[in-house]
């Protein structure tokens, strides 16, 4: 999900890829994503994941849910409005970065 | 290929890898097709019984089916959908408006055709109604994709 046009920013807690990848599945158009299908689609492992999940967090640009279908528990995440904006900044500095760097 | 534009290329592909997750599964259309059923004849099974038969037989129970397909369709695909679909993504607005078109000319239509004694005629509207919202289903979640493919979604 995009917000409204954001200023240019790089964002040094988004840039890493395993993170730019985790906020593109995130604000993709889902309102939650579970941990299992953001690890598959990221390709990464559980450990990998809940470390970059928790810089994210602690940046407050993710939003954490735990619970529980039966017995098996289940993490959900999803992007603050904060994560949001920050994505919608990172994203149109990579479009600038991108730009700049093709041959005229 | 520079960091930029590797860094698009990753989002554009969480965006696909996102779309491809939003598939209707078989139970969930059955499901859909059986409670719009059961809401555009209830007309019908109204005439045969009586009002508070159809409230407790079909009405509620077609409601809570609705409600809670759409809560387990986001747990078994692993994502939950934005709420409001309508609003958030664009694309699905005219299969999402033209179902509920269907839906409320379908039972309207039924209604009438029941009370004019004409419950054959209301029996084949409802079902060619539940078969058109299906469709509509089919098209909205199509919508959904496409929005989420070429990030046009919108923030919930």
């Amino acid at each position: 999900m995009t917000t409204s046009p954001p200023n240019a920013r790089l964002d040094p807690v988004i840039h890493p890829l395993v993170r730019l990848s985790i906020c593109g599945l995130l604000a993709a158009g889902a309102d939650w994503v579970d941990f299992a299908t953001v690890r598959e689609s990221v390709g990464v492992s559980d450990s990998v994941l809940s470390k970059h999940s928790r810089a994210l967090e602690e940046a407050g640009y993710l939003q954490v849910r735990k619970g529980a279908v039966g017995r098996r528990p289940r993490t959900w995440f999803r992007l603050t409005p904060e994560g949001q904006f920050a994505f919608g900044a990172h994203v149109a500095w990579l479009q600038n970065a991108a730009q700049s760097a093709r041959p005229t | 290929m520079n960091d930029a534009s590797a860094g698009l290329q990753e989002i554009d592909r969480q965006r696909i890898a996102l779309a491809a997750k939003v598939r209707l599964p078989w139970w969930y259309t059955g499901l859909f097709a059986l409670a719009m059923l059961g809401l555009l004849g209830l007309p019908l099974i109204n005439r045969f019984t009586s009002w508070e038969v159809g409230d407790w037989a079909v009405l509620w129970p077609a409601l809570i089916v609705l409600y809670l397909s759409d809560r387990l369709l986001g747990y078994v695909t692993g994502a939950k959908l934005a709420r409001g679909t309508l609003r958030a993504y664009p694309s699905s607005r005219p299969a999402g408006l033209s179902m509920l078109a269907v839906a409320v000319v379908g039972i309207a239509g039924v209604y009438l055709l029941v009370r004019v004694g004409q419950w054959p005629q209301a029996m084949v509207l409802a079902l060619v109604c539940t078969v058109g919202t299906v469709r509509c289903l089919v098209w909205q979640t199509a919508g959904i994709r496409k929005d989420i493919r070429t990030g046009r979604a919108l923030a919930s």
